[in-house]
């Protein structure tokens, strides 16, 4: 990918997701180190990389959750750093222990989301949302009593609701029933499809292997790979049959001197 | 025996070791440094100033026999406190981080009460100083009382831990009955006592000395009576070694105290209890308070929602637009978990209104002064007591980080609808006080549109400064001195920018009086001059505290905060 972003430079026609160079230390320890990358439109991208690569650092940057202290993050066009509620705007996070309000009811929080994002006619699709997630015997019950599963589903609710250009779920998966994950699994796939731009951060390699359109593999905050993953097997393990789980320990499993050296080659 | 079980030992060891890790690596930084400095000035100046009051003010002084029944009267309260107390704990608290662990480890439950007991004896170590000091310098023989108080204190938790197993067990034995038991009012009651006794201790002359004409009744009588007597036998021997006057009475008292002290530790970790579900049950309880005080609620409003509010339309105040539906998240968080702040709230400033309107001198039942005392204190303490801001929603503000919306905007949509509130309560007392005065002059016209610019200032400058750095001491973490430091900093900050404001209020409102002299304005103008540009330089430095808040949201580090805050 050549393209670098200088500072006032024009973001039109860029993919709904843009990140260059993008750097975060948390004191002297580097959690990510000038990564860039981007995410296009209906496109699914799974974010894999073992603990401590800086995939969640990366997501909640990207969220404005954290400062972005060096590169750009663009979002919908927008630099999230200097017009950053624009950018927001255009976001949705779902992070991986989502804490509701304790004040508000499921359906109230739909209603608060809704007003957040200025989501107009919210109510039948919340309900519809509610339902898909069979959360709907649940709308009047207070976030404070909802389990791990239900706190996640809400999110999810929440996130689509609020009708985003980009999606960015860390473990979204986790703690939901066997039929939430298919819901889940589902819910994201269709939501591609409408032209939204997901990133996807999950341990369950299964899951970005079904559902990933492109990976973005990261270690010790540095991005290892990027491309699809028929690009990983060719260029990785040379095999067309691999699973994600063999490149992902071939990429990440031994010593760091047996890594291949800069595999950062990809389709950008 | 004392000693416990050789693994619990080393975790001991290891815990002190962290701590003290822990500790040298605050002291790694300046900031660390001064702040620790700070905190243990406080400190000292506390303790010193209730250790030694009486010895730079010794008067009379009491007599020997008093003495001796004061402290015996004391350690029944001190003992009551502590036993009650533990009562809301029972069975073995464990910290959640230890107890899966310790109870699945292959170690005798003597030998986990053991190990909890020296903890909490470790942890009482410093309140029996400071209790040591105050009633040292009260004593004949200061050092005698010293040793004698420490000793005392450090058997507390003896007592509370047996109450705690006992009550425990008899609650899995008895059930419901217990259940229903009336803890919350026996709680209240020996914290009045305690309460009471305190004072007693600061200020025993004018309650006990010769010139002691406070209560109209004669409390030597009180302690006299043959209840408060049966009470206060058990604590004979502490009482003894504290108020002993010459080594001979000193030391027999401290050995036969230093025997119960074992006796008593024994016993408790001999107590033949299950205590394993409650301690579960128990250490959940105190997890959930601890972060609870960690994320900044206040225990009234930390509170749980009111299934009654719930099913009450809150109304979208402020538009509903992104704005419109953070303040009314916040509306729906005060009108659902305030039912005790606001009952509490309101009875306070009934209070003030009601002083300011009936017993206090005639001065102060002048319109203007009368209506600025309520309005005064009635925000500074609604302001302090009302928490439905950013003080309460640490643990959410990666969410808050997330929404779309400018920062300063989401600050001022956060603290609003608590402004309204703390505006609608002040308004409501100064035209009550003014109902009741039979009298509504012009001039509280004047002071209710005031209200809102200062509590909006007040709330802005509180959670501005709080953003900046979210302290929060919760009991049992590290750091005491270093925590005090920085809260003593930040209420300088607090207090030098109000100063600058209430400063520059003066000088606009003396420099513009002085131009109306100048320009020979009449006296209508020249008033409405001076409100005019004392009310646009208020609604200005309201504008810039938002501005404040919004920077001090926009550069809060989720991670680093999250990081401070373990």
């Amino acid at each position: 990918m050549s393209l670098t972003l200088a500072a006032g430079e024009s973001s039109a026609g860029l993919p709904p997701l843009v990140v260059r160079d993008f750097t975060k230390r948390y004191g002297d320890q580097l959690a990510v180190d000038g990564l860039s990358f981007d995410a296009h439109h209906g496109e699914i991208l799974g974010l894999v990389g073992p603990n401590g690569a800086g995939k969640t650092t990366t997501l909640r940057s990207i969220a404005g959750i954290l400062p972005i202290q060096e590169g750009r993050v663009i979002v919908g066009g927008y630099d999230i750093a200097t017009e950053e509620a624009a950018a927001k705007n255009l976001l949705a996070w779902v992070p991986d222990d989502p804490q509701p309000f304790d004040s508000l009811t499921v359906m109230e929080h739909l209603e608060f989301t809704a007003g957040l994002y200025g989501v107009s006619d919210w109510q039948p699709k919340a309900t519809s949302l509610l339902e898909r997630f069979d959360l709907m015997d649940r709308a009047g019950a207070l976030g404070g009593e909802l389990s791990r599963g239900m706190r996640q589903k809400l999110a999810i609710c929440a996130a689509w609701l609020s009708e985003p250009g980009v999606v960015l779920l860390d473990e979204p998966l986790s703690g939901l029933d066997p039929r939430g994950i298919r819901s889940a699994r589902d819910a994201i796939r269709e939501l591609a499809d409408t032209g939204v731009a997901v990133i996807l951060s999950s341990h369950l390699l299964e899951l970005i292997e079904a559902l990933a359109d492109r990976l973005l593999i990261m270690d010790h905050g540095r991005r290892i790979f990027v491309g699809t993953l028929a690009e990983a097997r060719a260029m990785i393990t040379k095999d067309s049959g691999t699973s994600l789980e063999e490149i992902f320990m071939a990429v990440t499993g031994g010593p760091r001197e047996e890594r291949p050296s800069a595999p950062r080659a990809g389709t950008e | 025996m004392l000693v416990g079980h050789v693994a619990l030992r080393k975790l001991a060891r290891l815990k002190l070791r962290a701590w003290l890790r822990s500790s040298r690596r605050r002291l790694s930084t300046w900031s660390g440094i001064v702040f620790a400095l700070l905190g243990l000035l406080v400190m000292t100046l506390w303790i010193g100033s209730v250790a030694f009051r009486y010895v730079f003010t010794r008067s009379a002084g009491l007599s020997p026999e008093l003495q001796y029944e004061l402290v015996r009267v004391g350690l029944f309260v001190l003992t009551s406190l502590t036993v009650t107390a533990s009562l809301a704990h029972r069975g073995l608290y464990l910290p959640k981080d230890e107890i899966e662990r310790l109870l699945s480890a292959p170690v005798a439950r003597a030998d986990l009460v053991r190990y909890r007991l020296l903890s909490n004896l470790m942890r009482t170590f410093v309140f029996a100083i400071i209790m040591a000091f105050v009633v040292a310098a009260r004593m004949p023989v200061p050092g005698f009382a010293f040793v004698g108080m420490v000793l005392a204190v450090m058997t507390l938790p003896m007592a509370g831990q047996a109450a705690a197993l006992l009550f425990g067990d008899a609650e899995n034995r008895l059930g419901r009955f217990l259940k229903r038991a009336p803890i919350g009012l026996l709680r209240i009651v020996t914290g009045v006592l305690t309460w009471a006794f305190f004072m007693v201790i600061l200020f025993t002359d004018e309650v006990f000395g010769p010139d002691a004409n406070l209560t109209g009744f004669d409390l030597t009588r009180v302690i006299a009576h043959p209840v408060v007597q049966a009470l206060a036998l058990p604590f004979t021997p502490w009482a003894k070694m504290i108020s002993a006057e010459s080594v001979f009475e000193f030391m027999p008292w401290l050995l036969a105290c230093l025997a119960i002290w074992f006796t008593v530790f024994e016993a408790t970790a001999r107590i033949p209890v299950d205590f394993r579900e409650l301690s579960l049950q128990t250490s959940a309880d105190v997890a959930r308070k601890l972060s609870r005080m960690r994320s900044g609620r206040n225990l009234i409003s930390g509170g749980s929602v009111s299934k009654r509010a719930l099913g009450w339309n809150v109304p979208w105040l402020f538009g509903r637009g992104p704005f419109g539906a953070i303040a009314w998240l916040k509306l729906c968080s005060i009108v659902r978990k305030s039912r005790g702040t606001l009952m509490f709230s309101i009875v306070v400033i009934g209070f003030i209104t009601f002083l300011t309107t009936t017993y206090i001198a005639d001065p102060l039942r002048d319109p203007l002064t009368g209506s600025l005392i309520v309005a005064g204190i009635g925000t500074i303490y609604l302001c302090a007591g009302l928490r439905f801001d950013f003080r309460s929603d640490l643990d959410l503000m990666e969410t808050v980080k997330a929404w779309p919306l400018a920062a300063w905007r989401i600050f001022l949509a956060t603290i609003l609808p608590e402004v309204v509130l703390v505006s609608a309560l002040i308004a409501a007392a100064v035209l009550l006080r003014s109902a009741i005065l039979g009298q509504l002059p012009l001039v509280v016209w004047f002071v209710i549109p005031c209200v809102p610019v200062i509590a909006l200032m007040w709330t802005a400058l509180d959670n501005a400064v709080f953003l900046f750095a979210p302290v929060r001491f919760v009991p049992g973490q590290g750091g005491a001195m270093h925590h005090t430091g920085r809260a003593l900093v930040l209420v300088f900050i607090r207090t030098a920018l109000l100063l600058v404001v209430v400063g520059a209020l003066f000088g606009i409102r003396f420099g513009t009086n002085w131009i109306g002299v100048y320009l020979e304005l009449p006296e209508a103008a020249k008033i409405t001059f001076i409100v005019a540009t004392c009310g646009a330089f208020l609604a200005a430095a309201a504008a810039a505290l938002i501005g404040l808040g919004g920077w001090a949201l926009a550069r809060y580090d989720v991670a680093r905060e999250r990081t401070m805050m373990q």
